[in-house]
């Protein structure tokens, strides 16, 4: 069953407003390494945590990438949709 | 204990806290995100947006925000951690300057104190020898106390020191703790971890997203996985959003690509991704060895080190999965739905769709099949799909190239052995499995050709594989244990053969199947009376073109599974539940080279 749309502006605020997550959940923060952190051992420890961090937001990314593809799609395929019709009774 | 005795309070303070602090900005830029994930879901309300397509965008984007919402905790969390390790390490620093001042005031003090001590030990010395009065000797004991109290201050300073060692250990242990404690690492925590070691127990105990982290942060674990009951892991995926479905393909294409349970066309996104991670390994592998010469024959693959040779297998092997990839003009759409990292890799290539065909059959082939020869087996894959299509119009139909075992060579005497059979057997099995438990709705069948009879007869012995219908052509044999069509788990079996004639002689017919069933370990012939099958023309020349030797395909279009064959024909109605239409086999008589070579032994005797 295709979805109804009655306000396509609303689907593509929805879009953007998934989108304006994407950049938080780009890695930035800089590396501690064992001179810095003063100990071999918590730096292995903080790496662990960086590795899980890394893989989580990448994740997150692709997930949040794809989300915001369906209102996307859905407007672009109601509009289509609108076209066609408009066409129909021309 | 990885403490420097000589500095305990070694670490650079503020780099420290500014990373502390980097990660409570971290989780103040993802509580946003998660607000604004939150709008995106208000925003689009019922008002505005109905229908399917509407639910599953607020249902991936509220479980977002549940990650996101989780994120900013466990980024302040780690950053609470840095921040106490921090301070601690600046409180031990603190403590390290206190005590090395008053370490090195007592040491010249005690330095001090010697010196003096010397000198009146010489007054005093002098005295005595020239009987002069002095008070030399007095103070010289006098100093030996001071230089005892001394002492005992620096040893106390020292005990002091190994204390503060202790503590900057305290101080580190509390730290690692705090990282690796759950709230932290959340659910991959160790102590949430432990006892999760099993496939089934990671995909009821993880997120799809902490099954992502652990994919690419422990692809080992995250392995385990592949050995998962088909049925959970079909229930499990089916109930992934599509954005949960692709963060763990990117993060484990190699898992999720022949992950049984895993739906196909999601299988082909992964390996095809994998697929192209494969190929720029070798690339990059040969590429090296041009430029830095090959050495040893072995250089570095960027995730392991595989030697020239066995690159250039796998290069060869990939670019004949990508050929057999290529859908002819005007054919099925193709599925990369297998794929494996060996030299050359093992594959599978579906023509059609798996995920929504009605009726389905792998065809597996026989000895000398490889990666190398898949764009010929896909080919007769095709011709056998044509006809299913042609005597089976109503339904959906798919047919897999199957090339999941590592068959036999050719020449080689381990095609008259089981070892190759059996262990293809434990992989068509699998695939089988994984399809029964992915698509139960769907008709399954299985067609195989020469050696790949032996290995599919064997994999149909299993006790959780079934299919509707088992076609064998050109049987190199079955082993002792089938000798009856009834000891296969299927609902119907064929078999064709074409007529059995030495490789010398110029009649037509099948020259190696008769071989491989008189001298080998799998004698048992399928269209021998006592074993029960269905039997089907291959040579009679009714309905189709005879069949004129042992292989699939000929340049003469004579093979089993060449286009307009009689044999291709009766393989087309026999999968497709037509097997009432399948033409009768021939009694195969003897050709003038046989009739010859007997009466040759007749008059011998």
């Amino acid at each position: 069953m295709a979805d109804v749309v009655v306000d396509a502006s609303a689907l593509s605020a929805a879009a953007s407003h998934v989108c304006a997550a994407l950049p938080a959940l780009a890695w930035d923060l800089r590396e501690l390494d064992a001179g810095t952190l003063g100990d071999a051992e918590v730096a292995d420890a903080i790496s662990h945590v960086t590795a899980q961090r890394k893989a989580r937001v990448a994740a997150l990314a692709e997930i949040a990438d794809i989300t915001a593809t369906y209102p996307i799609q859905v407007a672009a395929g109601f509009g289509q949709l609108e076209d066609h019709i408009v066409r129909s009774l021309q | 204990m990885t403490v420097n005795p000589a500095d305990p309070g070694r670490g650079d303070v503020a780099a420290i806290l500014a990373a502390s602090v980097q990660r409570v900005l971290k989780a103040a830029e993802t509580r946003e995100a998660h607000a604004s994930v939150l709008a995106a879901i208000a925003g689009a309300s019922p008002e505005v947006w109905t229908g399917l397509t509407r639910e599953a965008f607020v249902a991936e984007a509220s479980a977002l925000a549940v990650e996101l919402a989780e994120l900013a905790t466990r980024l302040d969390a780690e950053g609470d951690a840095l921040s106490a390790y921090g301070r601690g390490v600046q409180a031990i620093k603190d403590e390290q300057r206190a005590l090395e001042l008053r370490r090195a005031d007592a040491a010249a003090d005690l330095a001090e104190l010697q010196r003096h001590k010397r000198t009146a030990d010489v007054e005093h010395m002098t005295a005595m020898a020239l009987v002069a009065p002095s008070d030399a000797g007095e103070r010289s004991a006098e100093l030996a106390g001071y230089i005892a109290e001394a002492q005992d201050d620096i040893a106390g300073l020292n005990h002091q020191w190994q204390i503060l060692i202790s503590d900057r250990d305290a101080v580190n242990r509390a730290c690692i703790t705090a990282l690796s404690g759950e709230e932290v690492l959340g659910s991959l925590a160790p102590s949430r971890m432990r006892g999760v070691t099993s496939g089934g127990g990671l995909i009821a105990s993880l997120s799809p997203t902490d099954l992502a982290v652990l994919a690419r942060t422990d692809p080992a674990l995250f392995a385990k996985i592949a050995g998962t009951d088909p049925q959970k892991v079909n229930d499990w995926w089916t109930g992934l959003a599509a954005g949960e479905r692709a963060a763990l393909i990117h993060a484990s294409p190699a898992i999720i690509g022949n992950l049984e349970g895993v739906a196909y066309s999601d299988r082909d996104t992964a390996n095809r991704l994998w697929f192209d991670q494969q190929l720029k390994e070798v690339r990059d592998v040969l590429n090296d060895a041009q430029r830095f010469g090959a050495g040893s024959g072995v250089v570095g693959g960027y995730r392991e080190e595989i030697s020239i040779g066995d690159a250039l297998t796998r290069l060869h092997g990939l670019e004949a999965v990508e050929k057999a990839l290529t859908a002819s003009e005007r054919g099925a759409a193709r599925f990369l739905i297998s794929l494996t990292g060996d030299s050359p890799p093992l594959a599978a290539v579906s023509l059609g769709n798996l995920d929504t065909a009605a009726n389905v059959t792998y065809a597996v082939p026989g000895m000398g099949s490889s990666a190398l020869t898949l764009p010929d087996w896909a080919a007769s894959a095709e011709n056998v799909l044509r006809a299913q299509q042609f005597a089976d119009s109503q339904r959906e139909h798919a047919v897999v190239a199957w090339v999941g075992y590592l068959a036999p060579p050719v020449g080689g005497p381990q095609v008259l052995g089981t070892d190759y059979a059996r262990a293809g057997a434990d992989n068509l099995g699998a695939a089988l499995g994984g399809f029964s438990a992915t698509r139960p709705d769907a008709s399954l069948n299985v067609l195989a050709h020469s050696y790949g009879t032996t290995t599919a007869s064997i994999a149909l012995t299993a006790s959780d594989v079934h299919v509707s219908t088992f076609v064998s052509i050109g049987s190199a044999g079955l082993t002792p244990s089938i000798d009856q069509a009834s000891d296969l788990h299927a609902d119907n079996v064929f078999a064709g053969q074409a007529q059995d004639v030495w490789a010398v002689d110029p009649a037509p017919g099948d020259q190696w199947a008769w071989f491989g069933r008189a001298f080998s370990d799998h004698p048992v012939n399928p269209v021998g009376d006592s074993f029960g099958a269905q039997t089907f023309g291959v040579d009679s020349g009714v309905s189709g073109t005879a069949v004129t030797d042992h292989g699939v395909a000929t340049e003469g279009g004579t093979g089993y599974l060449d286009a307009n064959t009689e044999s291709l024909w009766n393989v087309a109605n026999a999968t497709t539940g037509h097997g009432d239409l399948v033409t009768a086999a021939v009694d195969h008589e003897p050709t003038p080279f046989q009739e010859a070579l007997i009466e040759g032994l007749s008059s011998a005797y």
